[in-house]
């Protein structure tokens, strides 16, 4: 059963992504380079949804049944985004509305008993700062992050959800694989888009929905402005800064995951 | 000696004499009537394969809602039953926090599951079949139950009550809860006992 799932988790997703990849590697024009990349994401995770959750029904009957549509607008919006380029102000504008209504859409089945309006806010403003933070500057610390809320999901929440995490994580450590020795995956902003629409809604779906525990889930979002510093520290020294942000996101990342998992076993089955 | 023996013999036949004047019996009374759902006397049970070497049993502890059966017509009886899915329980929380949240019963999103009944067809005055509507996981589907007639009567505090078994196997696929298909059965087996109060 465990390999089952390590199939299902890390096999197909990341060998899907590749492939997806490698198209891309074909491709001459340099401006749909950023598009393939988040269709290799995209395609990667729905190759894992496909094999662990394995529900298209629309309208979803559960909250992670709106991945799959949340999935295809981000990357329909901003793939037009990195084709055409849009100004700052229309890319954020449209980065908080996605990023409410993906909350909204997640937080629905709570509606029926009454308006969860400080999740509802707390949600936006944390998918939105997500987004906002990691918007361009893919590299290690989203690959940390997406890793380590598989461990956090898996051993405090549900054994789904990890998985489902897993599987973004294994896409884009496909990724950093592909474009190595470069540590930046060139995700582009559609890229951003779906891996942070991937990250954001399980977290929010572990949180609503799986009592996932909360102080490992804020640590790992205390990673995230790790691009920021390494980028300061790094002084433009491309390697040496992914180095620190890798460094300085595996901190709390570890901190997470230890507490998680040490969480995890005193509940031994 | 003889006579200890003797007492202790004599003492003896008549505590049987007793056992057997209070012998549990099942009450043959007729079951017509509208019944409320006892809880306390109530359970939804089940049981699910495990890595296919086992087969584990869990169960609902809170069950309310309704049945109404008229012993002439079988077929105008009917059966409206809830079950808050938050009160299962299989002897371990671990478990039970696996089982409520999303990747099987989803319990924040789908915090019911609900019974209403279509048919009852008797074959004889204490076998027959049970058909109705389970809404389970946000999935309605129809499901036959085997329904199996205990016994009814008057209880000791002046009121009337009637029991049932009711005994259906379903498929966690048909109502949407597909993970784990390889470690967790597919198929599930359920018991439902229900105790009703006549009103």
């Amino acid at each position: 059963m465990l390999l089952s799932m390590a199939r299902e988790t890390i096999l197909w997703p990341s060998a899907a992504a590749l492939a997806a990849m490698m198209l891309g590697f074909l491709l001459r024009d340099a401006r749909f380079k950023p598009i393939v990349s988040a269709l290799a994401t995209g395609a990667g995770f729905l190759v894992g949804y496909t094999l662990i959750y394995g529900n298209f029904a629309f309208p979803p009957i559960e909250a992670q049944g709106w991945l799959p549509a949340l999935l295809a607008v981000n990357f329909l919006v901003f793939s037009f985004d990195d084709l055409a380029g849009f100004s700052r102000k229309i890319r954020i504008a449209l980065q908080g509305a996605l990023s409410i209504s993906g909350s909204a859409l997640i937080l629905l089945p709570l509606f029926k008993t009454g308006f969860p309006a400080l999740q509802l806010a707390a949600a936006s403003l944390l998918w939105f700062g997500l987004w906002i933070v990691l918007d361009g500057r893919n590299g290690p610390v989203l690959f940390l992050v997406a890793a380590g809320n598989a461990i956090v999901s898996a051993t405090t929440g549900s054994t789904m959800l990890g998985q489902l995490g897993g599987v973004l994580a294994a896409v884009l450590g496909g990724h950093l694989a592909f474009n190595f020795p470069k540590s930046h995956i060139p995700l582009g902003h559609a890229g951003t888009a779906v891996a942070v629409t991937i990250l954001a809604s399980l977290m929010l779906i572990g949180h609503a929905y799986a009592e996932t525990a909360l102080i490992p889930s804020l640590l790992l979002l205390c990673a995230v402005p790790a691009d920021f510093l390494g980028k300061h520290l790094g002084r433009n020294r491309k390697n040496l800064e992914m180095l620190i942000c890798g460094a300085l996101a595996l901190i709390p990342v570890a901190i997470a995951s230890a507490i998680a998992i040490r969480s995890y076993l005193a509940q031994e089955y | 000696m003889n006579k200890a023996i003797a007492t202790l013999a004599a003492a003896l036949a008549l505590q049987s004499g007793i056992v057997l004047a209070d012998a549990y019996q099942v009450q043959n009374s007729s079951p017509a009537g509208t019944y409320k759902i006892d809880p306390t006397h109530s359970m939804v049970q089940f049981w699910v394969g495990h890595m296919g070497v086992s087969e584990f049993p869990g169960r609902f502890d809170a069950v309310s809602g309704s049945f109404t059966v008229d012993a002439a017509h079988h077929e105008a009886d009917k059966v409206s039953v809830k079950v808050p899915i938050d009160s299962l329980d299989t002897n371990f929380d671990k478990r039970n926090k696996d089982l409520l949240g999303p990747d099987f019963f989803n319990a924040k999103q789908f915090p019911t599951m609900t019974f209403t009944s279509t048919g009852v067809k008797m074959k004889n005055a204490n076998e027959g079949t049970l058909t109705g509507n389970l809404t389970l996981h946000g999935v309605t589907r129809p499901v036959t139950f085997s329904l199996r007639h205990v016994g009814a009567g008057p209880d000791p505090w002046g009121g009337y009550r009637s029991g049932y078994v009711a005994k259906t196997t379903i498929r966690r696929s048909d109502f949407g809860m597909n993970y784990m298909l390889n470690g967790i059965s597919d198929t599930i087996e359920v018991q439902l006992n229900i105790e009703g109060k006549r009103q």
